[in-house]
């Protein structure tokens, strides 16, 4: 089973994804900011992060760029709200960074979860 | 003494000395020496021995004596003064002849008058215009009275003294009434002259000689020529003009030159009047000096042409308010001619917009004599309405009755307009300001409404009373999610990331919106065949390019309905083409025409379609800001905007913008930087202030192993370089900052390390800057969004120059 990590500082959010995730039959782990996320993603095999981008602490496109250096091929799908500025250009800053796919909330369920299941479906070699 | 005693006059020697001695009095050249010649001649008739006249004198009434004829010089003595009071006195004062004794008559004077043998007397009143102003006296020293005879001629005497003191008294008022006429025409401002008809000068008053001053020039019996040039000319003049005018014109006036006493020349005004001056004909000249008269028309006219040419608009109205003047401006603002306002009452221009109170309030203020001010809404001739702020003055008479109203109005239709649509900006501003503060949590908070609604569907099977309400709920939530969206881009910044793009690539993207918004009576026609190459955009921006116009074609349509053609390729400009397409560099251009099959524009809409909030729609339909937002995006990147438009036909909206050489640079791939790590060393100061690229590019630097300072702040970046210039290896900038810009603070760097490697990052492509960069000895100008790749690769350059110095 694919261990996925959300990342966010939404409870409501990280408990309506992890809902929406365990039904598909993913396991879930959690993290609340960046500094929690590197020590979840460091804690065990995580094959997917999905995280938001303005997080207290740690925010989203650092822990992108950390997690990139831990692990080049780390498999991210970023999210944003957005902020100050328009969601999409922290999403493109996001994907310049090497996230697989990008996000604006609020999130299609159904394509999130077709990214989801095509990032974790196991590569033909 | 001679003795006539018995002696009697016939008839007719009554009557000839009845005629000799009015003859002698009628045509006495000095009346006294008429009237001595006269009672001489009286005297000497038979019948009286002597005869006197006594007139009274002014201040008592008192008879004093005059002329004497016959008398004894003691008698004369004795006559002097006769009183009034005495009895004689009384009966003249009653105009009635007494005729007797001087005990009779006067019994205080008789004894004296006696001894000297004067015994009988008459004495007859002399009459002068119903007044007694004397007495004629004739005595006999016999007993025998003054016979009937000579009482009639001594009648006829004092008739004839009476007529002669009239004409006396005539005279001596006639000569007072000249006297003080000529002193009044002397003291009158105008010049007079009366003109005999050779032109000689008969009379003049002081005024036509100069004034009473130093310069005083007597003007009698000279050629009124020599006072007044072309004098017969004028008289002519006045002559044509009573004949074309069938009637006496005397008091037309004439504008000419004068030259007085002194020489001066003076504008006047002349009347003329005909008149006759010792029974001759002559001509009557009043001359009004007409100088500060001139000054004041002159005065008047630049006011009016001042009034004239004031972009106010003034209506002058009487008091019943009808229009007796207006100005251009007015003409200008309203649409009604001035032959079309005057006469006309000021509420043709009534709109409708304001209650009647509010007239009536109006009215209440300039009735009372006060100025009323306030803004009106009125109709212009063509319907249209326009607002002007008014200011109304009464004008009051002497008497303080309102004779005239003065308005002064100014067209601030436009200027209300812009402070409306202002006031939407602002608001609109404020929303999008507001939105983007709120725009994380409420799209956090959408997400997870949306997202458990998604959860609860799952549970819920379609038909269940519960399925339906909820994929309404996310619905809602997808409503409110693009309303987020679009307040987002009214607060967005309009410097956005621009990446290098295939132009196949945004417009595809784009269409896919614009289709999903027409409606279905408008088809569209899309034709990108031959748009290889890349742009370096926005793509966000292009996007709301692309929506706008076709938002706009869409207005252009709706109704009818209509094609829709949006035609995308590049190509090549030549110099001539490029210069013909505004003022554009010969090269590589994408070139983007949105057609449509509408209404067309009107000229007067097309010169200001790109001015902001410039809208001919309904205040609900649009903001006035879909073509400025256009504007401003196509020229943030270099491009240009043009327009054609048909009335009828449609328009054309075409927009250039350039193409980036094949090959100069690539976009950038995602995961490229991870290839790129640890490479280098040294310290680079970065200062950009948008906090979320400085920290991208601190952190990716600090992966490629340098050590980094970051600012937000050029001003505070600037001080702590100064402090230490040699402590950093390389400075990258921004160039966009609010406080600095970067260009300016590499320049300031520069000044004090002059070889301190620096690196200028933009978002804007512009070649200005770049060439003034590097003019100013800034090493590498990096455009934004920057390739980490490229970045690794220039700070390596950089630091192992540095480090091999």
């Amino acid at each position: 089973m694919s261990k996925i990590l959300i990342v966010d500082d939404d409870q409501q959010i990280r408990d309506m994804l992890r809902i929406t995730l365990e039904r598909e039959d993913y396991e879930v782990v959690e993290a609340g900011d960046g500094v929690q996320a590197l020590k979840a993603y460091r804690a065990g095999t995580i094959d997917l992060v999905i995280t938001d981008i303005v997080m207290p602490e740690k925010e989203g496109i650092e822990l992108i760029m950390e997690l990139k250096g831990i692990d080049a091929a780390v498999k991210i799908i970023a999210i944003s709200g957005g902020g100050r500025i328009n969601p999409e250009d922290y999403l493109k800053w996001a994907r310049r960074f090497g996230v697989a796919n990008t996000f604006s909330k609020p999130v299609d369920r159904q394509k999130l979860l077709e990214v989801v299941a095509e990032l974790l479906t196991p590569q033909v070699a | 003494m001679k003795d006539r005693t018995g002696i009697e006059m016939d008839l007719d020697q009554i009557l000839k000395l009845q005629h000799e001695l009015s003859r002698i009095l009628a045509d006495a050249v000095d009346p006294l020496a008429g009237l001595a010649d006269a009672v001489e001649l009286a005297g000497s008739m038979p019948g009286v021995d002597g005869v006197w006249t006594w007139f009274r004198r002014d201040d008592d009434g008192e008879f004093v004596l005059e002329a004497t004829a016959g008398l004894c010089d003691e008698l004369t003595l004795e006559l002097d003064v006769f009183p009034t009071d005495a009895p004689v006195g009384r009966r003249l004062l009653d105009e009635e002849e007494s005729v007797g004794n001087w005990e009779d008559l006067w019994p205080e004077k008789a004894a004296a008058i006696r001894q000297f043998g004067w015994k009988q007397v008459a004495v007859l009143p002399v009459i002068s215009q119903g007044q007694v102003v004397g007495a004629l006296g004739a005595g006999r020293r016999t007993s025998e009275c003054v016979n009937s005879n000579c009482l009639w001629v001594l009648r006829t005497l004092a008739n004839a003294i009476g007529s002669l003191v009239t004409g006396i008294r005539a005279e001596t008022h006639y000569r007072t009434v000249s006297q003080n006429l000529s002193v009044t025409l002397d003291s009158f401002a105008d010049r007079m002259f009366i003109v005999g008809a050779d032109g000689t000068v008969l009379y003049h008053n002081h005024a036509a000689a100069g004034g009473p001053q130093a310069s005083w020039v007597n003007l009698l019996d000279s050629n009124i020529e020599l006072t007044l040039p072309g004098f017969d000319r004028l008289c002519k003049a006045v002559a044509g003009v009573e004949m074309l005018a069938e009637q006496p014109t005397d008091a037309l006036p004439l504008q000419t030159t004068m030259i007085d006493g002194s020489g001066a020349r003076t504008p006047i005004e002349v009347r003329f009047d005909k008149g006759s001056w010792d029974g001759s004909p002559v001509d009557i000249v009043v001359c009004r000096d007409m100088t500060s008269h001139q000054i004041l028309t002159k005065e008047n006219q630049r006011l009016v042409t001042a009034i004239n040419h004031v972009a106010d608009s003034i209506v002058i109205t009487d008091a019943k308010g009808i229009i007796q003047y207006v100005n251009p401006a007015f003409c200008a603002m309203t649409g009604y001619s001035r032959r079309q306002a005057l006469g006309v009452n000021p509420r043709v221009l009534k709109s409708g917009h304001h209650s009647e109170e509010f007239y009536s309030d109006m009215w209440q203020t300039l009735n009372s004599g006060e100025i009323w001010s306030g803004r009106l809404v009125n109709r212009r001739k063509n319907g249209e309405l326009f607002t002007e702020d008014t200011t109304i003055s009464p004008v009051l008479d002497e008497s303080g009755e309102i004779t005239h109203f003065v308005a002064a109005k100014r067209d601030v239709t436009r200027e209300v307009g812009m402070e409306e649509r202002l006031h939407e900006a602002q608001k609109m501003e404020a929303v999008g300001t507001l939105a983007g503060g709120i725009a994380h949590d409420f799209n956090n908070i959408l997400y997870a409404l949306l997202g458990y609604a998604d959860l609860a569907l799952d549970d819920i099977p379609v038909g269940h009373p519960a399925h339906s309400p909820l994929e309404e709920i996310t619905k809602a939530g997808n409503r409110a999610a693009s309303l987020v969206a679009k307040m987002l881009t009214f607060g967005r910044r309009t410097d956005g990331l621009r990446e290098l793009v295939a132009v196949t690539d945004v417009f595809d993207r784009g269409l896919e919106l614009v289709r999903a918004t027409l409606p279905a009576t408008i088809r569209i026609e899309t034709d990108l065949s031959s748009a290889a190459g890349l742009i370096e955009v926005d793509t966000n921006q292009i996007h709301q390019v692309l929506l706008n116009l076709c938002a706009n074609a869409q207005y252009a349509m709706r109704g009818e309905g209509g094609l829709l053609r949006v035609a995308v390729e590049v190509v090549e400009l030549d110099r001539k083409r490029a210069s013909a397409v505004g003022r554009l560099q010969p090269g590589t251009w994408a070139r983007i025409r949105v057609s449509d099959t509408g209404h067309g524009i009107d000229p007067v809409v097309m010169e200001r379609i790109c001015e902001p909030y410039f809208t001919t729609r309904k205040s609900n339909e649009g903001t006035g800001l879909g073509l400025a937002t256009v504007h401003g995006i196509i020229t943030a990147h270099g491009g240009h905007v043009s327009v054609a438009s048909e009335s009828g036909v449609g328009s054309e909206f075409t927009i250039h913008l350039p193409v980036h050489a094949a090959g100069e640079r690539t976009p950038a791939v995602p995961g490229q930087v991870e290839k790129k790590s640890r490479v280098g060393h040294g310290h680079v100061m970065v200062i950009d202030d948008e906090s979320m690229v400085l920290k991208v590019l601190q952190k990716a630097m600090e992966r490629f192993g340098y050590e980094v300072t970051g600012f937000a702040d050029g001003v505070e970046a600037l001080e702590v370089f100064r402090a230490n210039p040699d402590q950093y290896d390389v400075v990258v900038t921004d160039q966009s900052m609010p406080n600095i810009t970067g260009y300016e603070l590499a320049t300031q760097m520069l000044a004090i390390r002059p070889d301190l490697p620096m690196v200028l990052t933009t978002g804007h492509s512009d070649e200005m800057i770049h060439e003034q960069a590097r003019a100013a000895g800034i090493r590498y100008y990096l455009p934004k969004p920057i390739s980490m790749a490229d970045l690794g690769k220039v700070l390596e350059e950089l630091t192992n120059q540095t480090t091999a110095v």
